[in-house]
């Protein structure tokens, strides 16, 4: 970083050689995107507090298994924070767990890929932004269902009142336009 | 699952809205498909970044202390969790890569399963990729590690490793493998240089939630460890393809 500060992957190290004050520091940078998705998902502030806790908790507790070379930190300490939401909200709702995968190599195995593709991949808030309001309103609304609400796509089709073959298909087709959109600026 | 209904399943994969058998199934054909496993990486980046789509926000003051606590509390991480993954990069540019022609015919899997491409992934994901620095979970006695082999989806993605011990006895370790719904079970084969699966019994969750055995079988004339996913009790012979395999 052209700043000075450790970046995430320097962060992921002193953490791995058992410094406590890495996570801090990961959390100054991080606290407010993890807070603000958590409480998105559970619209509640009690929770979205324990759901961040956990997911911070869980990363100084996996950490040693995390591979800052081969997958984003920052992606990873998400996708901990969107599935403890999801399960907090079903849970609170009385729907059962999905008890979603959060393990740093199911992370890295699940979201790796060939290097020129995906790992330069910096997918900032505006053109993510862009990408979703380019998705036709009937696939957006099917895919924040599937992950604000974290609804299966037979809960989703219920919800809607469509086929489960619709659900699958505006999830798929809506998922590959923000795809196509995403990929120039990836490339560029 | 063939082909055609995973391509149809790939967006609700990604945004992990398929039940818990659909997506077991998922990840079965994805561990043999190197076309569908490439477009689920993809799909799963993309869904992930809707999480940039939200705005930030100011958490409560408590919770930054809160979390220092709860991290001191956690106290030293475990030995376990200390293991230093050391490994060479290359693993990653296995992925989808065009396979050696020829591979598919060097091992026969009984039933004609996708055993070939497995076993031609694992040519490319060379063993010795990866350097592990393993404290062994088992009872402490000096035991000798005589090879520690990755145990690998066919895409070249690590999934746990198989650490063969002194004694023909091997510890199989599924760090990355997602737990099963209570009717299935992970069971592990050894297979011979002729394409022959051998039982070396089910897999267990440790108190982590960690797939692993510890199993006895002559190494010599074992070409590989497999895994396949089976109904809870094991079967005799595998019924579905390998979803995980470790080369020795
Ligand atoms: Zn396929």
């Amino acid at each position: 970083m052209s700043n000075g500060e450790p970046d995430d992957g320097a962060l992921l190290r002193l953490m791995q050689a058992g410094d406590e004050s890495a996570v801090s520091a990961l959390y100054d940078r991080y606290g407010g995107v993890a807070y603000g998705l958590a409480f998105r998902i559970t619209s509640d502030g009690t929770l979205a507090e324990d759901v961040v806790q956990e997911a911070f908790v869980s990363v100084w507790k996996q950490c040693g298994r995390f591979d800052a070379s081969r997958g984003q930190a920052r992606s990873w300490l998400l996708t901990i924070v969107h599935h403890r939401a999801v399960d907090a909200v079903r849970r609170r709702t009385g729907r059962p767990e999905r008890g979603l995968p959060e393990g740093a190599e199911e992370f890295l195995a699940a979201t790796q890929g060939r290097p020129e593709e995906l790992a330069e991949m910096t997918l900032d808030a505006a053109a993510v932004r862009d990408a979703v309001r380019l998705v036709p309103a009937e696939q957006r609304e099917t895919i924040v269902l599937a992950y604000f609400e974290g609804m299966t796509h037979v809960e989703i089709a219920e919800r809607m009142g469509v086929p489960l073959g619709t659900v699958k298909s505006r999830l798929r087709i809506g998922l590959e336009k923000m795809r196509e959109y995403l990929r120039p600026k990836v490339l560029e | 699952m063939n082909c055609e209904q995973a391509e149809e399943l790939l967006g609700a994969y990604a945004l992990d809205a398929l039940p818990d058998e659909e997506a077991t199934q998922m990840r079965a054909h994805l561990a043999t498909c190197a076309e569908h496993a490439a477009k689920a990486r993809e799909l799963r980046v993309v869904a992930s970044a809707l999480a940039e789509t939200v705005e930030p926000m100011v958490p409560p003051r408590a919770l930054r202390g809160r979390i220092a606590a709860a991290v001191a509390s956690a106290g030293e991480q475990t030995t376990d969790n200390r293991q230093q993954i050391l490994h060479d990069p290359p693993v990653a540019l296995a992925h989808g890569r065009a396979r050696p022609d020829g591979a598919r015919a060097r091992v026969q899997w009984r039933p004609s399963y996708a055993w070939g491409a497995i076993a031609a992934g694992l040519l490319i994901a060379v063993a010795g990729l990866l350097a592990w620095n393993i404290s062994l979970r088992s009872d402490g006695g000096a035991t000798d590690v005589l090879a520690v082999k990755p145990l690998l989806q066919d895409t070249g993605a690590t999934a746990g490793y198989v650490v063969l011990l002194e004694g023909d006895r091997a510890s199989i370790v599924g760090e990355a493998l997602p737990r099963l719904e209570p009717a299935k079970a992970y069971q592990l084969w050894s297979i011979s240089t002729a394409g022959e699966a051998t039982s070396l019994g089910l897999m267990e969750y440790d108190d982590a939630g960690v797939a692993v055995a510890d199993v006895s079988f002559d190494p010599s004339g074992t070409t590989a460890v497999a895994i396949t996913i089976e109904r809870a009790g094991g079967v005799e012979q595998p019924t579905s393809a390998p979803v995980y395999s470790a080369r020795l």
